[in-house]
């Protein structure tokens, strides 16, 4: 019975995925809330915001936030290289964009891949992480970009009110 | 669907049963939404443009299409609670169209209370298929439904009914039928065909031959208005065949010398009718005679319902969809569209201009002729079309003007005090966003000056006034921006009253000499209402404050000028549109900001003496002996810059809701007309900017508020 439940909740998650990379780490966004790639764009960059949260960019006329999602998962930040790119995603009906190290590829994964999100001790956020695919060998963290972004708005706030 | 069905949901008006899921055919949803607010508000003016002007036959006949296309709508919706009542209020309509009942007083009120409960009805569907949708979050700030009870207003529709229905017991066939007719209306059980059917039955013919006649003489005025609309023909023309139409034949005869008038006058001596002549002949008898006259003045429609080729229902809705048919010729020529699209071609436009623009700005360069030509072509066509499509969000002032009628008429009905509205300027245009805004500031303006400006019948007359109080609302452009004006000719404000209240308050003190628009304006602050009595309608010195917030919100601001005895008039000035400032691009470090120019008083860069610092943490700079507080962007918002000094920098001095003080910047790069981009709810917290713009480099520059620095540098020290 436990067995049937799980997989029914993994099976949710199952389909094509975009996958980048930061740092070491491979990282998969769900296909359909990614709206366009764009390469690093001038970022004007908007006062009493957290580190990550880059700042605004013009994307054909709409103006856009942008984060870095390095400082977002507390990384250190990195020189803008060639391969640095920005993944235009929708969440929540407004597009965001997210600075990655490389886009890599899109890839299928299957129910069966998919694995839940181990405990990785204490401290560790794994609410984002939606579970661990393995494709081709290779570990993909695959992530709920919405939580991703709602929780960055939640810890924007209290910065806010503890100014 | 089934008449048993129907009659179950109508008994039981609480609960709609929708026949069409919401989510799946919610564009069938969003589109009846959008349909029956349009003709709410149509019918509200026709409604109130028949309580100022002589009640006209097409106007009547309008507000029953309109009522009717929502019951339409609504019956196939399902939503039964509307079509019970757009069906009710039609069958009054029908009966004030066809001359039954004389439209009073008490017809254009229970008019109007219809259209608002409609109105409430369709708020109420729009809020379900609003959370259905899942637009709106289950919250306690979001709007709920409102439970509407109709019965009570479709009870008075008909008793007005009823009582209009006593004169055909005349009729002989009538009694019976009547009280049928009666019984199936408070059941409001068949379908609203067959009960006009039956309605229509019941009527004395003489009644039909009046509605028939009429629609007869206005389809007559229309094809020469019709004609004369298409430039066909000239108003001269017109009233040329009008005249010849009046001619005898006659007339015609001795015009073309063919006889002369001597020879009619004698001839038409002479002259009998043929009924007569025949009658004379003993061909006929009298009483024959007498039905053959009635049938030669009756109409096509009549005959054929005696001759029992049809009922009366049906030529009756014929006769409707051919009217319904014209009108929708004239009104196809508008196309409706979803303001996220016109948005999208907005932003598309913008993006065009500036890159049109770095293309120029590098062909500048390759000095050749031919391509520099085609370029200014180019940019003088993408500047065409961003006027066009800034112009497509041009609306007219009309509707929120209509909508201000309404309430002079509701709210002088309340107070009791006799007013005669003026509108002029209804067709200056404004920006959609500007004229949603809009509407409260001129609710609570119009209120006041009704309930505080002008006096009662008695305190008129004795001032010599006429009975009539006159507010007059107008809009016109005046020097890039839209004026729009609020008069009335009351008691005007009283000068004395408002200063000792605001000496009162604390506001200003006794001694501060203020010219007398200082203190008229004065009526803007929080918290200040001359009124002795607070009334439902206004008095509570809540209003004007936020009615200036209001327009400064749209970039605008409002003025008040006054004479005592004479009225005061109320002036709000608004930009064309929100969706362009003129602001000052100013640079701090590497980024780049916009100050709106409205807001900047002077730009200067000061002496090292000018600038003195207060416990070595505040600093201040004299500017010709005021002194102002300074504050430095580059260290408000954690900017890295080269240019800390004061005196290498530019002082920026600004105005915002709190007075005035010094913005310190690098430099000042140029002024811009810029197009306002919202920042989105992610940015909603940052205070001192309100928004960004596209720069001509294709980059995103913030736009400053002046009153947001001025807090954020407040809570910062």
């Amino acid at each position: 019975m436990e067995a049937l439940a799980e997989k029914t909740i993994t099976k949710t998650h199952e389909g094509k995925y975009l996958t980048f990379v930061l740092g070491a780490e491979e990282y998969g966004i769900e296909i359909l809330k990614v709206r366009e790639i764009i390469g690093i764009m001038d970022i004007t960059s908007v006062p009493q915001t957290p580190d990550y949260m880059k700042g605004v960019i013009n994307l054909r006329g709409k103006v856009i936030p942008v984060i870095d999602l390095r400082l977002k998962f507390s990384m250190t930040e990195q020189e803008h290289t060639q391969e640095t790119c920005t993944i235009v995603v929708e969440v929540n009906d407004s597009l965001i964009g997210i600075i990655v190290d490389t886009v890599s590829e899109v890839v299928d994964v299957g129910g069966e891949e998919i694995e839940d999100t181990p405990q990785l001790g204490q401290g560790i956020d794994t609410d984002f992480i939606t579970g661990l695919g393995k494709v081709k060998g290779k570990i993909i963290i695959l992530l709920d970009i919405e939580k991703v972004m709602s929780t960055e708005e939640l810890e924007m706030v209290e910065e806010m009110t503890g100014n | 669907m089934s008449k048993s069905n129907e009659e179950e949901q109508n008994t039981n008006p609480g609960s709609d049963e929708l026949t069409l899921d919401i989510k799946e055919d919610s564009e069938i949803f969003l589109e009846f939404l959008s349909e029956v607010h349009d003709h709410l508000e149509d019918s509200e003016s026709n409604v109130l443009s028949i309580e100022d002007d002589v009640c006209e036959y097409e106007t009547i006949n309008s507000i029953f299409r309109s009522i009717h296309s929502i019951k339409g709508s609504a019956g196939f919706l399902g939503l039964t609670k509307m079509q019970g009542l757009s069906h009710e209020l039609e069958t009054l309509l029908d009966k004030v169209r066809k001359d039954e009942i004389a439209i009073t007083q008490e017809i254009i009120n229970i008019s109007l209370s219809s259209i608002d409960i409609l109105r409430k009805l369709r708020d109420n569907l729009e809020i379900k298929v609003n959370t259905e949708l899942g637009n709106i979050k289950d919250s306690d700030s979001s709007p709920k439904e409102q439970p509407i009870d109709i019965q009570p207003l479709i009870d008075t529709i008909l008793s007005i009914l009823s009582k209009d229905d006593k004169p055909e017991e005349i009729v002989p066939q009538s009694p019976s039928d009547q009280s049928k007719t009666v019984d199936t209306e408070l059941q409001s059980s068949e379908s609203p065909q067959e009960l006009t059917d039956k309605i229509n039955n019941s009527e004395p013919e003489e009644d039909l031959v009046v509605a028939w006649e009429n629609q007869e003489s206005s389809e007559k005025d229309f094809l020469g208005e019709i004609l004369l609309d298409e430039g066909t023909i000239t108003q001269d023309q017109l009233d040329k065949a009008i005249y010849e139409r009046g001619k005898k034949v006659g007339e015609i005869l001795v015009e073309g010398g063919i006889t002369t008038a001597e020879k009619i006058e004698n001839a038409l001596k002479e002259q009998k009718p043929i009924g007569q002549i025949l009658a004379e002949k003993g061909e006929i008898t009298e009483p024959q005679l007498a039905d053959a006259l009635k049938r030669q003045d009756r109409k096509v429609g009549e005959i054929l319902v005696d001759s029992g080729a049809t009922t009366a229902g049906n030529i009756d809705s014929a006769l409707q969809s051919q009217q319904t048919q014209r009108t929708a010729k004239l009104q196809s020529r508008t196309v409706k569209v979803d303001t996220v699209k016109l948005d999208n071609l907005f932003d598309l436009v913008g993006e065009l201009v500036v890159t049109n623009t770095l293309i120029c700005g590098e062909m500048k360069s390759a000095k050749d002729n031919g391509t520099s030509k085609n370029l200014s072509q180019l940019t003088k066509i993408t500047k065409d079309i961003q006027d066009q499509v800034m112009s497509m969000r041009m609306v007219t002032l009309k509707q929120t003007f209509q909508k201000m009628s309404r309430l002079v008429r509701d709210v002088s009905f309340r107070s009791g005090k006799k007013v005669r509205f003026q509108i002029s300027g209804e067709d200056t245009e404004l920006d959609k966003n500007v004229i949603e805004e809009l509407a409260d500031p001129l609710v609570h303006i119009l209120r006041n000056s009704i309930d505080h400006g002008v006096e009662t019948g008695e305190d008129r007359t004795a001032n010599g006034k006429p009975v009539e109080g006159l507010v007059k609302l107008s809009a016109f452009h005046r020097g890039g921006n839209i004026i729009i004006e609020i008069q009335d000719d009351g008691k005007g404000l009283q000068k004395d009253r408002i200063l000792q209240k605001a000496i009162d308050k604390g506001m200003v003190t006794s001694q501060s000499s203020l010219t007398d628009n200082q203190i008229y304006n004065l009526i803007f602050a929080p918290g200040l209402s001359t009124a002795d009595k607070i009334t439902n309608i206004s008095g509570r010195g809540v209003g004007m404050d936020v009615v200036k917030k209001n327009i400064e919100k749209l970039r605008g601001n409002v003025e008040v000028t006054s004479e005592e005895g004479k009225g005061s008039t109320f002036t709000i000035k608004l930009p064309l549109t929100l969706a362009i400032i003129d602001g000052i691009v100013v640079n701090v470090g590497d980024t780049k900001y916009i100050i709106p120019t409205v807001s900047i008083e002077e730009s200067l860069r000061p002496t090292r003496e000018e600038v003195s610092t207060v416990k070595n943490q505040g600093e201040v700079v004299n500017i010709r002996g005021s002194l102002l507080s300074l504050v430095r962007l580059h260290k408000l918002y954690n900017i890295d810059t080269e240019k800390t000094n004061p005196w290498e920098s530019i002082v920026v001095v600004v105005e915002g809701a709190e007075g005035r003080y010094g913005v310190l910047v690098d430099e000042l790069l140029g002024q811009q007309q810029v197009v306002i981009k919202s920042l989105g709810d992610r940015f909603k917290n940052v205070k001192g900017i309100s928004g960004s713009a596209i720069l001509g480099d294709g980059r995103v520059g913030l736009i400053l508020d002046v009153s947001g620095v001025k807090e954020a540098f407040a809570g910062n020290n």
